[in-house]
C-alpha cells in the first residue's frame, strides 16, 4: 500500500494520536488537585514499518503504546510508613496534651497551690486551735483538695474512654478499607488480565493503602496479577479479593475496662505497632494508667498519714478516734472529707491531749507538708506531685517533638512522591501546545493528502 | 527536580503554619511574661517551679507562725515587766514594814497595800491574750489560777488549774523547726509547787499576814524571799528576750530565703523580655517573607503568559 491513501493514513493517525495525548493531558489537569491521583502519559512509538523492496522500510506514522502511570514503589513504600509514625505520634500527643491541659501548672491555680494551701490551714490551726474560723477554712480547703483530685482522676478517665471509642471506630475503618481493597484488588485482577493498566483503579488502591498505614502499620506485598496482600504483625489481613474481619474483646487494664483489638474467629490480639492506632492504644493502656497511679498513690499517702496522726489527736470536744478523710474508699477518684468533719468542726483533732489550747496535732499534720512520705521515703506529698506534672510534661514535650519530626520527614516523602507522580500544570500546558502544533501539522497533513488527491483526479478531466 | 503543584501548595502551607505557630508563642510568651506556660514547655523547669512555689507558700507560712509566736512573746514580756515592778513595790514595802519603830496600825496599812498587790499578781497570773489565759498552757480557756478567800475576803491560797498549765505551746518557724513561745504558768508563779519558799504568792500572804499580826519575825525573812522571786521572774524574762531575738533573726532569714525563692523561680519561670520580644520580631519577619514571596510563587504558571 504505497500510495496517496497511505499518506493520508499516516495523517489520520497522527490526528488520533494527539488528539489522545491531548485528552490524558487533559485528565491530568482536571486531576491536578484529586487526591492519591498520579499523573498518566500516553506512550506513543512509530507504527511498524513497510518493507519497500529494494528501498528499505517506510514509516507508516504514530501509534500509541501503552498509558501508564507515574507512580515509584519505593517512594509509596516510605511515605507509608512515615504515615504510620505521623499517625502514631499525632493520635498520642493530641491525649497527651489534654492530659496535661488538665493539670493547669505552673500556675497560681494548680492542683499544688491548693494543696500547699490545705497545709497552711493546718499551720494556722496550730496558730490558734480553738477558733473555728480556722476550722472553717480548713474544712473549705480539704473539700477543694478531694474535688481536685477527684476531677483529676475523673478527667483523665474520661480521656481513656474517648481513646477507648476512637480503638472501636478505628476498627470499623480498618474492616472497611479492607472491603474496599479487597474489592479493589478483583476489579484490577479482571482488568489487567485482558492487558490493560488500570490506572485509576489502582490510584484509588494506592490512596487506601496511605489511609490504612495511617491509622496501624501493615505490610504490603504485591502479587504477580496485579493484587496486593496486606499483613498486620505477620497476620494475613488482605489476600487478593478476600480479607479477615478485625473486632474487639472487652479486657480490663488496672480495673479499667477497655476493647482489646482482635481477630475475628480466633480471637487473639492484633499486633499493633504503628499508627494512629497504636499512639492512642499506648495513651489508653499506658500513660493514661501510669499517670493515674501516681495520683492514686497520692491520695492514698495523703489519707493514710493524715487520717493516722488524725485519729491519734483529740477534737476540741473532746473525741478521739476520728479519721480525717474517708477511710473506706481509696485512690484520687475516691478521696473524700469524712463526713463527721464536715457535720462538726468540733471533730478536727488538733490537740495530742483533750486540752482545748493543745496544738500539738495540727502542728504534727502542718509538718506533713515537709515529710518525705513518698517514694521510699525520698519525695515530699508536694514533690511527688511536683515529678507528676513533670513526668505528663515530659511524656507531652517527647511525643511533640516526634510529632513534629514526622511532620517534617512526611512532607519530605510526600513531596518526594509528588516529584514523580504529582501534576505539573506547567508541564502539562507546554505539553498541550506541543500536541496542539503536532495536531495541527497532522491535519495540514491530511489536507495536503486531499490536495493531492484532487489534484490526480482533476487530471483526468 | 520535578514540582508539581500540589507539592508547591503544601510546601508552602506547611511553612506558615511552622512560622505562625512560632510567631503564637512567641505572642502568648510575651503577653504572660512566662517562659513554662505548660509543663511541656520544659518538664524539668515546671517540677522546679513548683517546688519553689511550695517553697514560698511554706516560707508565708513559717512567717506568719513566727510573727504569731513574736506576738505573744512581746506580750507576756510586757507582762513579766508589770509583775516584776509590783514585786519592787512589794520589796518596799517589806523594807518599810521591816521597820521596828512601826506601830501595828501603821503594819495594817501597809497590809491593805499587800494585799492590793496580791489581788494584782493573781490578776496578772490569770492575763487573757486574745481571750485565752496566757499562762494557762494548753488549757487556756479555764482560769490558770483560783484563789480561796477567808471570812474577810482575803486571799489564803492561790492554787494552779489541775488540768495543768505548763505544756509548752509551739510554732513552727522553719522545715522542722518548732520552737516554744509561751511560758508555763507553774514554772513561774509556783516552780516548786504551791506553797512552797518559791512561790510568789505565798511570798505576798507571809508578807501581808505578818503585817496584820504586827509580826516583825514573820516579816524581816520576806525581804530576801521577794528578791529570790523577783529573780525568779528576771531568769524566765531574759530566756523569752533571747528568744525574741531568735525570731527576729528567723524572720529576717525568712525574709531572705523569700527573695531566693521568688528569684528563682522568676530565674526559672519567667520569659526574658528582651530576648523574647527579638525572636518575636524575627519569627514575625520570617513568617511575612514566607507571605509575600508564597503569595506571588502560588500565582505564577505558564498559564498566565499563554495568549
Amino acid at each position: 500500500m504505497n500510495n496517496i491513501f497511505s499518506l493520508l493514513e499516516v495523517g489520520k493517525r497522527a490526528v488520533q494520536t494527539n488528539r489522545l495525548q491531548m485528552q490524558v493531558i487533559g485528565h491530568n489537569i482536571a486531576n491536578a488537585d484529586t487526591e492519591g491521583y498520579s499523573r498518566q502519559r500516553a506512550n506513543q512509538k512509530a507504527a511498524s514499518a513497510m518493507d519497500m523492496p529494494g528501498l528499505g522500510q517506510a514509516g507508516t506514522g504514530v501509534m500509541i503504546q501503552e498509558i501508564t502511570r507515574a507512580r515509584d514503589i519505593l517512594l509509596d513504600r516510605q511515605v507509608r510508613n512515615e504515615k504510620s509514625a505521623l499517625g502514631r505520634w499525632e493520635g498520642q500527643d493530641d491525649l497527651l496534651n489534654s492530659i496535661q491541659n488538665i493539670f493547669t501548672e505552673p500556675s497560681e491555680l494548680g492542683f499544688g497551690n491548693v494543696l500547699d494551701e490545705f497545709w497552711s490551714a493546718w499551720g494556722d490551726i496550730a496558730n490558734d486551735p480553738e477558733d473555728i474560723g480556722g476550722r472553717s477554712v480548713l474544712r473549705q480547703r480539704a473539700v477543694m483538695l478531694c474535688q481536685n483530685l477527684n476531677d483529676y482522676d475523673s478527667d483523665i478517665k474520661m480521656l481513656q474512654e474517648n481513646a477507648n471509642a476512637e480503638v472501636i471506630s478505628l476498627k470499623n475503618n480498618l474492616n472497611q478499607y479492607a472491603a474496599q481493597i479487597a474489592d479493589l484488588n478483583k476489579k484490577i485482577q479482571i482488568a489487567e488480565n485482558s492487558g490493560q493498566n488500570a490506572n485509576d483503579l489502582r490510584d484509588q488502591r494506592d490512596l487506601l493503602l496511605d489511609n490504612l498505614s495511617e491509622i496501624i502499620k501493615v505490610k504490603i506485598s504485591d502479587n504477580n496479577d496485579g493484587t496486593v496482600n496486606i499483613y498486620l504483625g505477620g497476620e494475613i489481613f488482605i489476600q487478593g479479593g478476600e480479607y479477615r474481619t478485625l473486632t474487639t474483646k472487652l479486657s480490663s487494664i488496672n480495673g479499667v475496662v477497655i476493647d482489646e483489638l482482635v481477630w475475628d474467629g480466633t480471637y487473639n490480639n492484633v499486633v499493633v505497632d504503628g499508627g494512629r492506632l497504636k499512639g492512642i492504644m499506648q495513651f489508653r493502656d499506658v500513660d493514661a494508667i501510669d499517670i493515674r497511679n501516681r495520683l492514686d498513690d497520692f491520695a492514698d499517702t495523703l489519707v493514710n498519714n493524715v487520717n493516722g496522726l488524725h485519729q491519734g489527736g483529740y477534737g476540741l470536744n473532746g473525741s478521739m478516734g476520728i479519721s480525717f478523710f474517708r477511710s473506706d474508699t481509696t485512690g484520687a477518684g475516691g478521696i473524700e472529707v469524712n463526713p463527721n468533719i464536715l457535720n462538726d468542726l468540733n471533730n478536727i483533732a488538733a490537740g495530742g491531749s483533750e486540752a482545748p489550747g493543745d496544738n500539738e496535732n495540727a502542728l504534727a499534720i502542718a509538718a506533713l507538708a515537709d515529710a518525705k512520705l513518698m517514694n521510699g521515703g525520698t519525695q515530699t506529698l508536694n514533690e511527688h506531685y511536683a515529678a507528676t506534672v513533670s513526668e505528663v510534661g515530659a511524656r507531652k514535650e517527647s511525643s511533640g517533638l516526634y510529632r513534629e519530626q514526622s511532620e517534617a520527614v512526611h512532607l519530605q516523602m510526600v513531596n518526594d512522591r509528588s516529584a514523580v507522580s504529582g501534576v505539573s500544570l506547567d508541564e502539562e500546558m507546554a505539553d498541550l501546545i506541543k500536541f496542539q502544533q503536532s495536531f495541527n501539522a497532522a491535519a495540514i497533513l491530511v489536507s495536503t493528502a486531499n490536495e493531492l488527491m484532487t489534484t490526480i483526479i482533476n487530471l483526468g478531466k | 527536580m520535578r514540582i508539581s503543584d500540589q507539592m508547591r501548595v503544601r510546601s508552602l502551607l506547611y511553612q506558615l503554619e511552622n512560622h505562625l505557630d512560632s510567631v503564637s508563642k512567641y505572642q502568648s510568651q510575651l503577653s504572660t511574661g512566662k517562659r513554662i506556660e505548660e509543663p511541656s514547655d520544659d518538664a524539668f523547669g515546671a517540677g522546679k517551679a513548683l517546688r519553689y512555689r511550695h517553697g514560698i507558700k511554706m516560707n508565708e507560712q513559717h512567717v506568719r507562725n513566727a510573727e504569731d509566736g513574736m506576738g505573744r512573746m512581746q506580750y507576756s514580756d510586757g507582762i513579766l515587766q508589770s509583775i516584776t515592778n509590783l514585786m519592787n513595790q512589794a520589796m518596799s514595802l517589806a523594807v518599810a514594814a521591816d521597820n521596828d519603830t512601826l506601830t501595828a496600825a501603821d503594819r495594817q496599812v501597809i497590809a491593805n497595800e499587800v494585799d492590793q498587790l496580791l489581788e494584782d499578781l493573781v490578776s496578772k497570773a490569770n492575763t487573757q491574750y486574745n481571750g485565752k489565759y496566757l499562762f494557762g498552757g494548753f488549757n487556756d480557756n479555764a482560769e490558770a489560777f483560783t484563789v480561796t478567800r477567808d471570812g474577810q475576803g482575803l486571799i489564803t491560797a492561790v492554787s494552779a488549774n489541775p488540768d495543768g498549765i505548763d505544756q509548752e505551746i509551739k510554732r513552727e518557724i522553719g522545715v522542722g523547726l518548732k520552737e516554744t513561745v509561751n511560758i508555763g504558768g507553774t514554772l513561774l508563779f509556783q516552780p516548786d509547787g504551791e506553797g512552797a519558799e518559791s512561790d510568789l504568792f505565798r511570798k505576798l500572804i507571809t508578807l501581808r499576814d505578818g503585817c496584820i499580826n504586827n509580826d516583825p519575825d514573820a516579816i524581816g525573812p520576806q525581804i530576801d524571799a521577794i528578791q529570790d522571786g523577783i529573780d525568779q521572774i528576771s531568769y524566765h524574762s531574759s530566756t523569752l528576750g533571747a528568744k525574741v531575738n531568735f525570731f527576729q533573726r528567723q524572720l529576717e532569714q525568712l525574709g531572705m530565703d523569700a527573695v531566693n525563692y521568688t528569684d528563682s523561680l522568676s530565674n526559672v519561670e519567667d520569659a526574658d523580655l528582651i530576648e523574647t520580644v527579638m525572636m518575636y520580631e524575627q519569627e514575625q519577619a520570617a513568617y511575612e517573607a514566607a507571605l509575600a514571596s508564597g503569595a506571588t510563587i502560588i500565582q505564577m504558571s505558564l498559564i498566565n503568559f499563554m495568549g
